[in-house]
């Protein structure tokens, strides 16, 4: 954690402080390094109290307290915090020295704060700094590589989307894998953080097991992204603005495809495709040869790159001025943050508008509150369409031939091309825009109501609201709409969640020995889900809803409106415990009752929890190792809970009928889902084991952690008699496992006042394996199977062994491993890996020389099988009428002919020939950056300036063969590739 | 603990009333947008919505939008692949289909949904009190008449031909919201007994209980159209004509405009008196019909008319020639099928592929009452000549009564006019099957890979397979061969 405090001076933080006239008594002093120098931005902070002052650029600090029996706590990010007694001084000078012990850090987790030291608990945490102008718009997308245990895919390079975030691997086949996110005590719903600004967040942690994730009861089995924002601090005002733009471009692992040349050839060989189909018609002789001649020759005259024509150099810019400060008192935190990020191709786009107001108030010596408010707009154009559609710009650069044209060079108007559809004429002619709202705002007020006894609540609102755009103009070439008058969808969504949660702690010392603390909780949240969604047909010059035409039955533009609506409630009874006995021993345990409006009134209720405890074997007098600076051992068991079957149904347990099976502009009712009142919560039992170390004084930390998840009573759609009318209800059923290592290290290879070279890696690896599937033992799913005994995401294909030399036929396995001329989609077998793979993590180094710094991260996920889809289409001869990668020129042609592509007079079959080894690394970002000495920031009147480049995804190295390893998917469909970005960024402070 | 203070009490007691008087308000939701099981049928006008329900299920592409309208006759030899098709129903055409086929586990599903849907009316429907006399009856009468449709069609399309009484036919379903009841398939006597004792159930309900807004509703010409059906293709001759001549009453076939407005417009109030006994009632909030032959606004051709069905008729005089073909808008050399452009009032189709499906025409029962008395009688019965020149007077132009010289001539004669009369209609399969024929397609049957222009009447694709997730889920026996 040194290099905090490096870069704190890197930042250089100045503060003067405003003294507060009606002070009892002041104290005053300087804190220093080891080598003397004042230190900056160190919290002083009067104990038991959240009155405090920070020291300023010389270490300077001045601070007002009640009495001399005031302690005061010196604390910074990297240093050891110290407890110094006021007594009858009102100089207090301090020396404070590099936090060689990495346990002192304050891990926050939710429902409080505990230093690392005393935690039984497995819990991660991603500094603010590796978040912090990262050029993406999601944050959880920057959690990549960036803290063990957790995956994190991105998966899209749609600006604003979020991919895949899994913490020790799946926990749920049917049901959500996503983690729990809670903003200041709000737990915020997933995978939309569009409309968040990641530079707000202070402290990102990660709990991972029971001992730390439990207490979150029913929704913990997947763990728990706790996040705070960032609060105000005492003394002068400081005002921070940000600047950062750049540029997007293609990441360059895409295929090679045909010229026009090889085209024509391949289409030729095929009897695909235009030229294909002049040959059959010169053939049948219902075209002359000087036509066919013509025609093949206007076509050699043009080859198109549409690389270069459907993608373009995206530009990125974002803003933002911050501010904080306060008193003793009342302390606040501000920021208005702009962010304009476009995509790779046209009509991609997301703009973001922040706005966050924190405070933080001391009504009295009892009484406390604060607020954390955030507010944010952003507006996001999305591709019209995805997945495999010619529409798709990201599949048609691909499937577009090199002779065709989408704009007539002559007439300058869209034309349809010789296959496919005009994806310039769609994007052109068609919006799709998402307006987003979110709100995240919270409360809290707190009161001492005795001594050592703190009543708390809490309570808070994640309100988050859409409207879509979706509209296709009249006379589009699609031709789509009635009486192709093109069409207008506008629909809205908004999803109301709140919570509230109220506590008494109390916590109190007994001797010098012993500390408890118990604490009983009560919280209710409720989150609903609203939306409408009107489509009007027959536009005309006006493209918004009144523009559209008032249907009648023989105009065909009867408009179409639909909605719906749903919600779900959650109440739950917790209470935790913690002792530790000669700050050696630690103990917690925690227990939490939860219903849910899921489940059925028999089942509504269940308990769950959690015991801990660790040793910190290094404090013992017997320990005597020299290089081990502090050595602590902890284990934690306990269970968590899953509530989410998955999808919209909120009433699993539910029999329903819907009242939408209209019959002649009546609508009916007929049976939507069967019941069973039996269901119940999936439970996933944590047991983990971690070792926190730090050896050679500072050299080498780090933590070990295994673990081992049992996720029983999984939700499983057990099949039913289509007799019934349905074909599967849900039920608990079956087991699988999770478990694995994580291995986090960091090293000060040099540490001294001018430089630090700090060295760190983070390793994980998960094996998932699904152990009991109830009334199967396997379900197929498309090319990939669940299957006991193997895990989630294993390929399940027929095996491709090649291409006969002599004839060209394509070989494959059967179920037992022989080569067989005869293709069976029956031979199809495990083996081929699977797509959540089991390896993944990250590591880098964090350089700086006086004002430089250097960041860099590396990223990888090893042993990952992805099955090729867009293979299937570029290298078969079904679709020689579109473009198709040169892997076709490989394509065997006469006996002896040795290659992996078989003839073209053998169909292509899904095959293990297309599952592809998806293992990357990728080096994730660098920041190269430059704060400016203070000596010239005097001179301007500025705090602080720094000035940096950025690098993201520079680079990748893998041996897949699609548009980007980083695919969220088993099966890649023309997925949107994320971008390279290049940034260059300034940020100043007053 | 005297020594807690009284802040300490206040504080606990607000906690406690607080924490006790919300947790219902919490745990006690129900579904908004659905209705829950227990809460949906409060009173008879409920019971009428799940009817409709009923009827609804049949609008789907995997009943009667493709699968058992346009798909029967993919299957046999009324349609011909085109350069267009892209995978569109070739595997039904080629008669390659296995267990784990997706559109025929639709089908099947389906059928059985409205099964499901028509138990749930028959068992709500005896428990609330009627809000007019006779209500229970008719709710009653049109669910009992389509109950007995959903098996019928099940046992024709996954039974074998219906004179194998003792061989297996298909679950017969008569409870619904039974979702552990063990399942196993019935014998096809079984199953013909159910649907007639359902079908007697619906002619008695249903005669002095007209539901009304006839053609879209099941009446009792309905209720013996489908009897007749049922009987024609069991070969109770006698029954199959008495029902069919109960069905056609006092109606009278369409002719001239009348006949072409029914592919044109909708059939709203078209049914008294007329053509129609019953059509499916689509709106714009359908699917789209029969687009699995022809999608106009893509301008995709999947399926052509076969040569051999577009000979049959009398290209100039023949009113069904116009109604049924026409030449593909952008290439005139190609004949696409009509009976599915969508309405268009006014001569302009105003939404393409919305079409009232039509279940039971008068000219079916026509020609079933002309093979029942054909199969009586030979040629010397009443009915079956008179019935084919009665259908052939009624379309085309200057039409001269046949006279049958042959039993032979009757019997060519009563079955090609079957198959130009209804022709995308969901006969001719079934047809080809009931009278255990082989088939035999023309000469521009040209299917790519050129598979199946034959299937000889043993063939075990005839039965359709049961699908493999419902044979996962109850364990019942698969068809032959599959």
């Amino acid at each position: 954690m040194n290099m905090k405090r490096i870069l704190l001076l890197s930042m250089v933080f100045s503060f003067v402080f405003a003294t507060s006239a009606w002070a009892q008594r002041t104290v005053s002093g300087k804190v220093t390094d080891e080598s003397g120098e004042g230190l900056p931005g160190v919290n002083v902070v009067i104990k038991g109290t959240t009155t405090g002052v920070t020291s300023d650029l010389d270490g300077n600090y001045q601070i007002s307290v009640p009495d001399e029996n005031a302690v005061l706590v010196f604390s910074s990010v990297g240093m050891a915090s110290q407890e110094v007694n006021v007594g009858a001084r009102s100089v207090i000078d301090l020396g404070m020295s590099f936090d060689t012990k990495q346990l002192q850090e304050v891990v926050v987790t939710g429902y409080g704060n505990i230093s690392r030291e005393k935690l039984t608990g497995s819990v991660s945490s991603v500094s603010s700094q590796s978040i912090e102008q990262v050029p993406i718009a999601s944050f959880a997308q920057t959690l990549q590589g960036n803290a063990a245990g957790v995956y994190s895919t991105t998966g899209n390079g749609q600006p604003g989307s979020t991919g895949k975030v899994l913490i020790r691997g799946a926990h749920s086949i049917q049901g959500d894998t996503d983690p729990l996110y809670v903003l200041d005590g709000v737990p915020i719903e997933s995978g939309t953080f569009a409309t968040l600004n990641p530079n707000d967040f202070e402290t990102v942690s990660i709990l991972k097991d029971a001992a730390s994730a439990s207490i979150y009861g029913s929704r913990a089995a997947n763990g728990v992204i706790v996040i705070t924002s960032k609060r105000g601090k005492a003394g002068k005002i400081q005002l921070n603005y940000r600047y950062q733009m750049g540029w997007g471009l293609p990441t360059t692992n895409f295929f090679d495809v045909l010229n026009t040349e090889q085209k024509i050839q391949r289409e030729l060989e095929t009897g695909q495709g235009f030229a294909g189909g002049l040959a059959s018609d010169l053939a049948d002789m219902d075209i002359t040869q000087e036509f066919y001649d013509a025609q093949i020759d206007s076509l050699s005259k043009i080859n198109n790159n549409w690389q270069d024509i459907l993608f373009r150099t995206a530009r990125l810019e974002s803003h933002e001025i911050n501010a904080s400060g306060g008193d003793e008192n009342t302390r606040f935190f501000a920021s208005i943050n702009y962010f304009n990020q476009e995509g790779i191709t046209f009509d991609s786009q997301l703009k973001r508008y922040t706005l966050r107001f924190n405070i933080d108030n001391e009504a009295s010596d009892k009484f406390r509150w604060g607020m954390s408010n955030s507010v944010g707009f952003s507006r996001d154009n999305s591709l019209i369409s995805s997945g495999l559609n010619t529409n798709n710009p990201f599949l048609a650069v691909f499937l577009l031939n090199p002779y065709d044209y989408l704009v007539d060079p002559e007439t300058g108007e869209f034309v349809v091309p010789s296959q496919g559809r005009n994806v310039l004429a769609n994007a052109a002619q068609s919006d799709q825009v998402r307006d987003e709202v979110k709100v995240i705002s919270s409360v809290y007020l707190e009161y001492d109501i005795i001594e050592n006894l703190t009543a708390r609540t809490t309570w808070g609102i994640d309100y988050r609201q859409r409207k879509f755009r979706n509209l296709t103009e009249p006379f589009n070439l699609s031709g789509f709409g009635p009486n192709k008058q093109g069409s207008l969808n506008t629909s809205f969504n908004n999803r109301p969640r709140f919570i509230g949660t109220n506590s008494l702690t109390y916590s109190r010392s007994f001797g010098s020995d012993h500390n408890a603390s118990v604490a009983v909780f009560h919280e209710v949240w409720y989150n609903r889900f609203e939306n409408f969604s009107t489509t009007g047909y027959g536009l005309n010059r006006i493209f918004e809803p009144n523009g559209a035409t008032p249907g009648t039955d023989a105009n065909g533009f009867i408009p179409v409106f639909s909605g719906s609506s749903r919600d779900e409630g959650l109440v739950s009874y917790f209470a935790t415990g913690n002792y530790d006995y000669k700050g050696k021993y630690f103990f917690n345990a925690t227990i939490r009752r939860d219903g849910s409006s899921r489940f059925g009134e028999n089942n509504r209720f269940a308990t769950f929890w959690s015991v801990g405890a660790s040793w910190l074997l290094s404090d013992e007098s017997f320990f005597n190792v020299s290089f081990v600076d502090n050595l602590k051992v902890r284990a934690s068991y306990g269970t968590t809970g899953n509530k989410n079957v998955g999808g919209t149904n909120y009433y699993p347990a539910l029999g329903t009928f819907a009242a939408t099976s209209s019959y002649g502009g009546t609508n009916g009712y007929s049976p939507s889902s069967p019941s069973n009142p039996d269901l119940i919560w999936e439970t996933t039992t944590k047991s983990n084991i971690g070792f926190d170390f730090g050896l050679l004084g500072g050299k080498l930390d780090g933590t070990i952690e295994l673990y081992h998840d049992k996720t029983s009573d999984l939700f499983i759609e057990q099949q039913l008699s289509r007799t019934t009318g349905f074909t599967s209800v849900d039920i608990n059923s079956g087991e699988m496992v999770n478990k694995g290592i994580e291995v986090t290290l960091s090293s000060y290879v040099i540490k001294n006042n001018d430089m630090f070279v700090n060295l760190f890696a983070n390793l994980s690896y998960n094996k998932n394996e699904v152990t009991d599937l109830g009334q199967v033992d396997e379900f197929e799913q498309g090319t990939s199977i669940i299957r006991v005994g193997e895990p989630l995401g294993a390929h399940y294909i027929t095996g491709y062994a090649g291409v006969d030399p002599a004839t060209g036929a394509p070989l494959y396995l059967d179920t037992l491993g022989n080569v067989t001329s005869q293709f069976s989609s029956a031979n199809a077998t495990t083996g081929w890996g699977t797509s959540n793979a089991p390896h993944f993590g990250g590591f880098g180094t964090k350089m700086g020389y006086k004002g430089f710094t250097v960041d860099v991260l590396f990223s990888y996920i090893y042993d990952i099988a992805i099955f090729n889809n867009d293979r299937f289409f570029f290298e078969n001869k079904n679709f020689a009428g579109f473009n198709q990668s040169t892997a076709v020129l490989r394509t065997w042609k006469e006996p002896g002919d040795i290659t992996d592509i078989h003839s073209i007079d053998y169909p292509t079959q899904f095959s293990s020939r297309f599952i592809e080894d998806g293992s990357f690394l990728r080096l994730r970002n660098v920041t190269v950056s430059y704060a400016l000495p203070s000596s010239v920031l005097d001179k301007v009147g500025m705090r602080s300036a720094r000035v940096y480049f950025q690098g993201q995804n520079l680079a990748t190295w893998t041996k897949f063969q699609g548009f980007d390893p980083e695919s969220s998917n088993n099966i890649t469909q023309a997925e949107y590739p994320n971008p390279k970005t290049l940034t260059v960024g300034i940020d100043i402070g007053f | 603990m005297k020594y807690l203070n009284n802040r300490v009490w206040i504080a606990l007691v607000c906690m406690t009333v607080f924490v006790s008087s919300c947790t219902d308000k919490f745990t006690d939701l129900g579904p908004t947008s659905v209705l829950a099981e227990n809460l949906t049928f409060q009173s008879m006008a409920d019971v009428e919505l799940q009817l409709v329900g009923t009827y609804s299920a049949l609008l789907s592409g995997s009943y009667m939008g493709t699968n058992m309208l346009i798909v029967p006759d993919i299957l046999a030899d009324n349609a011909t692949q085109t350069s267009d098709n892209q995978g569109q129903q070739i595997f039904y055409h080629n008669h390659q289909y296995a267990a784990n086929d997706g559109s025929i586990a639709g089908t099947w599903l389906r059928m059985y949904v409205a099964i499901e849907r028509a138990n749930i009316t028959l068992e709500e429907a005896l428990n609330f009190e009627e809000e007019f006399e006779g209500q229970q009856d008719q709710i009653m009468g049109q669910a009992f008449a389509l109950r007995a449709l959903a098996h019928f069609d099940l046992l024709r399309a996954f039974g074998p031909s219906f004179d194998n009484g003792a061989a297996l036919g298909v679950p017969i379903k008569i409870k619904s919201r039974e979702a552990t009841a063990a399942v196993s398939r019935a014998t096809v006597g079984e199953v013909l007994a159910q649907i007639d004792s359902d079908l007697l159930e619906a002619r008695t309900l249903l005669t002095d209980n007209d539901p009304g807004n006839a053609p879209y509703r099941i009446n009792i010409d309905v209720a013996n159209a489908l009897s007749a059906r049922v009987a024609l293709y069991n070969e109770e001759w006698l029954d199959a004509s008495t029902f069919a001549t109960a069905a056609i009453g006092t109606r009278s076939l369409a002719t001239g405009t009348d006949f072409a407005d029914i592919w044109t417009l909708d059939d709203d109030g078209n049914g008294t008196g007329g053509e129609l006994l019953w059509s499916l009632n689509y709106t714009s909030a359908d699917a789209a019909v029969g687009n699995g032959l022809w999608s106009e606004t893509s301008d995709l051709l999947f399926w052509s008319p076969s040569a051999n069905l577009v000979a049959l008729y009398d290209d100039v005089n023949d009113a069904r020639y116009s109604s049924y073909f026409l030449d593909r808008p952008s290439n005139t050399a190609e004949l696409v099928d009509g009976k599915y452009r969508g309405r268009a009032p006014g001569g302009v189709i105003s939404n393409f592929g919305l079409h009232d499906v039509k279940m039971f025409r008068l000219s079916e029962m026509y020609l079933i009452r002309a093979e029942a008395d054909f199969e009586l009688n030979g040629t010397g019965g009443t009915f079956a000549a008179a019935d084919v020149n009665a259908i052939r007077a009624a379309r085309v132009t200057g039409h001269v009564d046949e006279v049958f010289a042959s039993s032979l001539d009757l019997e060519n004669g009563i079955q090609n006019e079957r198959r130009k009369e209804l022709a995308f209609e969901g006969h001719r399969w079934f047809d080809l099957k009931r009278r255990g024929e082989s088939l035999v397609r023309g000469s521009d049957c040209d299917s790519s890979p050129a598979v199946n222009c034959s299937l000889v009447n043993t063939d075990y694709h005839w039965l359709f397979p049961i699908p493999q997730g419902e044979i996962f889920a109850s364990d019942i026996a698969q068809n032959d061969n599959y």
